[in-house]
């Protein structure tokens, strides 16, 4: 290795190539991450089985202990640091969560609208031909067409009647 | 003065932007870290299609009556303390200390085995109770994201043991040095993936 090679003792995203400098300071970061991380996954086992703590706020709760540990994960283990030699590491990560969560929540999103313009929430095939028999054929759809046109969209009893977008469902 | 006092001197007065090119292992390292972001990227579609999917389950088995929660707090102490003993490894390796090194690998080996072995048996149970993948969209989508997971692992495992075999024919070079590097990131990340996996898949469980 020449000179240039021993200035970055910290390359983007990793441990040195070259030598540590003993065992001590070496065990402090590994170990550190060893313990946060068997508290923060005990604490989510005990969250998502907890009587505790309110329903609702459970999800909410793991979610929060999950990306504490990814966290303790990158800075203990992958050694990404706040340090100048991190800026590349942490721009790459950055534009990588963009992208996951504009997967995910895109894909939530867009497919809990086509679920919802497509099956009217569950009234899907024998159950729908079933209700509109009941009420005469078409009547469901009435109600829908009776509803201002803002209205169709979110106003609950247009939901809870039928299709909210006033698409045929059977 | 040594070499590194003398580029430290070098680096206060030269900007960043007239300092040439950074040595090949931060290069490598850095390009190493992109295609683990784009591997993420890969596992957040199958995320994705789990999390829009999970409710689906066609009036087969769902996730509550298939998935045990000790046996996943297994899967994921076993990941966990794997990761664990690749850092030792790392530690090891830059020490030059052949036989940790060895113990370090041979622990994150057996580590990375047993979840693989919990996992393939949690499959073949599943399996075996009818849940397979063609029984529902939220099965599919089960096996797909947990499976694609454990595919990650068994090609890690593989690599492990082809990089111990390199340490071992060709020493110390500075090729396999950065290889090694690129192992514990790869091994590192799969441990974020599963605290994912976890969290929504088996603790989100409805």
């Amino acid at each position: 290795m020449d000179e240039r090679d021993e200035r970055h003792q910290q390359p983007a995203g990793g441990e040195e190539p070259g030598r540590s400098p003993d065992w001590k300071s070496g065990l402090v970061k590994p170990v550190l991450g060893l313990a946060a991380s068997i508290v923060l996954t005990l604490a989510s086992f005990w969250a998502a089985g907890t009587q505790l703590v309110w329903g609702p706020g459970v999800p909410v709760l793991l979610a929060a202990l999950a990306i504490g540990q990814m966290g303790v994960h990158l800075v203990f283990f992958l050694h990404v640091s706040s340090g100048p030699e991190s800026t590349n590491t942490i721009l790459a990560l950055a534009f990588g969560v963009f992208v996951v969560a504009l997967v995910v929540f895109g894909s939530l999103i867009i497919m809990a609208h086509l679920d919802a313009g497509m099956s009217a929430g569950g009234m899907h095939g024998p159950a729908c031909r079933q209700a509109l028999a009941r009420t005469g054929a078409g009547a469901a759809d009435t109600a829908i067409e009776r509803a201002p046109p803002a209205d169709r969209h979110w106003n609950p009893a247009v939901r809870r009647n039928g299709n909210p977008y006033g698409v045929p469902c059977c | 003065m040594n070499a590194v006092a003398v580029a430290a001197v070098r680096d206060a007065e030269v900007p960043v932007s007239e300092r040439g090119p950074s040595p090949r292992q931060v290069i490598v390292s850095y390009g190493f870290w992109l295609f683990l972001l784009s591997d993420i990227i890969v596992f957040s579609a199958f995320f994705a299609a789990y999390a829009v999917l999970a409710g689906r389950d066609a009036g087969g088995p769902g996730g509550s009556q298939l998935f045990h929660r000790g046996h996943v707090l297994a899967e994921t102490g076993c990941l966990l303390f794997s990761s664990f003993a690749c850092a030792m490894m790392s530690l090891a390796i830059g020490l030059r200390h052949r036989r940790l090194m060895v113990l370090g690998a041979v622990l994150t080996f057996a580590l990375g085995a047993a979840f693989l072995g919990l996992e393939l048996t949690e499959f073949g149970d599943m399996l075996a109770r009818g849940a397979t993948p063609v029984r529902s969209a939220f099965l599919s989508a089960f096996f797909a994201l947990v499976g694609l997971h454990g595919l990650h692992v068994a090609t890690g495992l593989a690599w492990l043991v082809v990089m111990m075999a390199q340490v071992f024919t060709l020493g110390w070079r500075p090729m396999v040095l950065g290889r090694l590097v690129c192992f514990s990131l790869f091994w590192h990340a799969l441990d974020i993936v599963w605290i994912g996996v976890f969290t929504i898949v088996y603790l989100g469980a409805r």
